[in-house]
């Protein structure tokens, strides 16, 4: 995939989410006092530049195009990203769910094996390490409440 | 005010409050590092601590806190590219490149010698000038707060200049998602579609994920290339020459630091911005900002340090605090019978005076744990890149969660570190959405109120000298960097 690929998909989403922002401004209520511009002026105003702002970076993508040494975008590794990715939405999801010393030890062990450690008493120390310092730090010491 | 002063040291070199200095400096440097806590949420937490003391200590306590923690901010943003504080984001883009590179240590050095240079210029300036600018202070109303959020908002052209375009679309796109959330002047519901959106995006939430969890996508993608390794990890300072190349860009930003950090709501996380966007336009080495620039921290971290005087400057002098370190800071004083305002000169003068005289004497010790610890931050950049992104991944979800008690948050911090995965990922630039999503409430509610203020016309925007120069300079600081490279484009052509 070129870089300018990725600049036309980012551009049009980022549009259509003005689009959406600017349909829904419409249900706002106007505004009592008539010198008020209202709530809906503004996010009106950042929709419509969003939208320019997108057109005109679109046009400039595509005439990038056209350019014959066009820069190819480098995923990496983007399954271990997506992974990554559902590691933090699990972590989540389960955190409040069955409490945060439960979950965060795994969760720990789970990023540093997406990344490739194989040493078992180096993960394992790791995941203490940072559940003891969450521990001591956050919840004894700061007081916070975690789920 | 000489006697005053000497009276302040007095009282400041005495073994308890020299104690207090040093808890509260350490516990600064601690608590600025740690993404999710912020020095108001630090400033807190160690008031019931002060109870028990006698005022001048615990006040020199929570304000060696302050200033500490803002300077610890930069110790996470240079290491892991996670500014431990908002006003440390600008130090990011600098010093992380820099840490890369196995010189962790040079912007660590750098950035403590600007925050400690930073603190004792604008230290200076608050004794000096702290009345007569506190006056000048208040006569800024909400066309001169939205000129200067439009100020703020100009710096995306110094922060964009390879695709001007990509930075005003990310920055349309970042005031877009500051308008969910109850409106300001209406109390209209706004893209709430959720009771959690009613506050709007909250702020320091979505940085951790533009900064530090995207970051962590990129060490996953990159999992199996040279992207993470450091070959050698140079134990250097910065050398003399290379900080006093930077010295004025420090002086610079020290003055700027001071002067935003007073005007209450603008603050540190404006400052950094400005000051780092001003030397980036005048540097010879503009070519190098972003990459690992020395000028880039020393602006940015000068700049964010002096805020901190800044906005004590309101506090004192006028009871009104100047960022919301400083309201917690009223309490502080008041639960110590005193009232901060012009009457604390007159009837409390050892207070005003020992804060005057700690900062000066928190300005050697500062530089002190920090230059020690430099080395010991540093190697923070040799632990492995595994072990790295789990820790940075757990220690933001955890700093997402303090600081809302909310799962909200998380998810938050995790949508967000999408978004800036992809748009580092085609080169988007990510700060100037950090700077609309500090700045977009702030131009949106003053352009309404200043609005109503005029009766609905525009020309309130003009008929205030302050506001006039302010959008004169915002236009000029705006065209400057696109007419700098069409002219330097002409010249090469």
């Amino acid at each position: 995939m070129f870089v300018w690929t990725g600049e036309v998909v980012i551009s049009v989403i980022l549009a259509a989410v003005a689009v959406i922002f600017y349909i829904i401004s419409g249900s706002f209520t106007a505004p009592i006092n008539p010198v008020d511009i209202g709530p809906a002026a503004f996010p009106r105003l950042m929709a419509i530049a969003t939208i320019l702002l997108a057109a005109g970076q679109v046009f400039l993508s595509v005439r990038k195009n056209k350019a014959p040494d066009a820069e190819k975008a480098s995923f990496g590794c983007w399954q271990g990203c997506l992974a990554g990715l559902a590691l933090m939405c699990v972590y989540a999801f389960l955190m409040p769910r069955l409490g945060y010393y439960v979950v965060t030890p795994f969760f720990i062990f789970a990023v540093m094996f997406l990344m490739g450690n194989r040493k078992w008493i180096q993960m394992i120390l790791v995941t203490l390490g940072f559940t003891l310092f969450a521990f001591l730090v956050f919840t004894k010491l700061l007081g916070v409440l975690l789920p | 005010m000489l006697t005053n002063l000497v009276m302040g040291f007095q009282q400041i070199l005495h073994p308890g409050t020299l104690l207090a200095l040093l808890v509260g400096s350490i516990a600064g440097y601690f608590i600025g590092a740690m993404p999710g806590l912020t020095p108001t949420i630090g400033i807190a937490l160690l008031i019931p601590f002060t109870y028990g003391m006698s005022p001048v200590p615990s006040i020199v306590m929570l304000v060696s806190l302050y200033m500490a923690a803002e300077y610890g901010g930069g110790i996470t943003a240079i290491l892991v590219n996670t500014p431990g504080t908002p006003a440390a984001a600008a130090t990011a883009l600098d010093g992380y490149p820099l840490a890369k590179q196995g010189k962790a240590t040079k912007a660590l050095g750098m950035s403590i010698m600007a925050s400690g240079i930073g603190t004792f210029i604008s230290t200076i300036l608050m004794i000096l000038f702290a009345l007569p600018l506190a006056s000048v202070a208040l006569k800024f109303g909400a066309p001169e707060y939205f000129a200067l959020s439009i100020f703020g908002l100009s710096v995306v052209a110094g922060l964009s200049s390879d695709n001007i375009i990509k930075g005003l679309l990310v920055v349309a796109f970042g005031l877009l998602l500051t308008t969910i959330g109850i409106d300001p002047i209406a109390g209209t519901f706004r893209y709430t579609f959720t009771c959690n959106l009613m506050e709007g995006i909250p702020f320091t939430q979505a940085m951790i994920g533009l900064f530090a969890i995207s970051e962590v996508f990129n060490m996953i993608a990159n999992k199996d290339s040279t992207y993470n390794e450091i070959e050698k990890l140079e134990g250097k300072l910065p050398t003399f020459g290379e900080v006093s190349r930077s010295l004025f860009t420090i002086v610079r930003g020290s003055v700027i630091g001071f002067i935003i950090g007073m005007l209450p709501a603008a603050g540190a996380n404006v400052a950094c911005w400005v000051s780092y966007n001003e030397a980036k336009r005048t540097s010879k080495n503009k070519e190098n900002f972003g990459k690992g620039e020395l000028e880039g921290i020393a602006a940015a971290e000068s700049a964010n340090n002096s805020a901190v005087c800044g906005a004590m400057v309101p506090l004192l002098t006028l009871g009104i605090p100047g960022s919301s370190s400083t309201a917690v800071l009223i309490g502080a004083l008041m639960l110590h019978g005193m009232q901060p305002g012009p009457l604390l000169f007159d009837q409390n003068p050892e207070i005003p005076f020992s804060i005057f005289a700690s900062l000066l004497i928190a300005v050697p010790l500062m530089l002190a744990i920090g230059l020690c610890g430099t080395r010991i931050f540093s190697l923070v950049t040799l632990i492995p890149t595994n072990i790295l992104a789990a820790m940075v991944l757990g220690t933001c979800i955890l700093g997402a969660y303090a600081l809302s008690n909310s799962m909200f948050g998380i998810w938050i911090a995790i949508i967000f570190g999408v978004i800036g995965f992809f748009l580092r990922m085609f080169k988007f630039p990510i700060a100037p959405m950090v700077l609309a999503l500090v700045l977009g409430n702030m131009a949106e509610s003053n352009y309404r109120v200043a609005m109503l203020m005029g009766e609905g016309n525009p020309m309130v925007f003009l008929t205030r000298p302050l506001s006039v120069a302010i959008l004169i300079l915002t236009l000029i600081l705006f065209c400057a960097p696109i007419i700098q490279s069409k002219i330097l484009s002409k010249r090469r052509g």
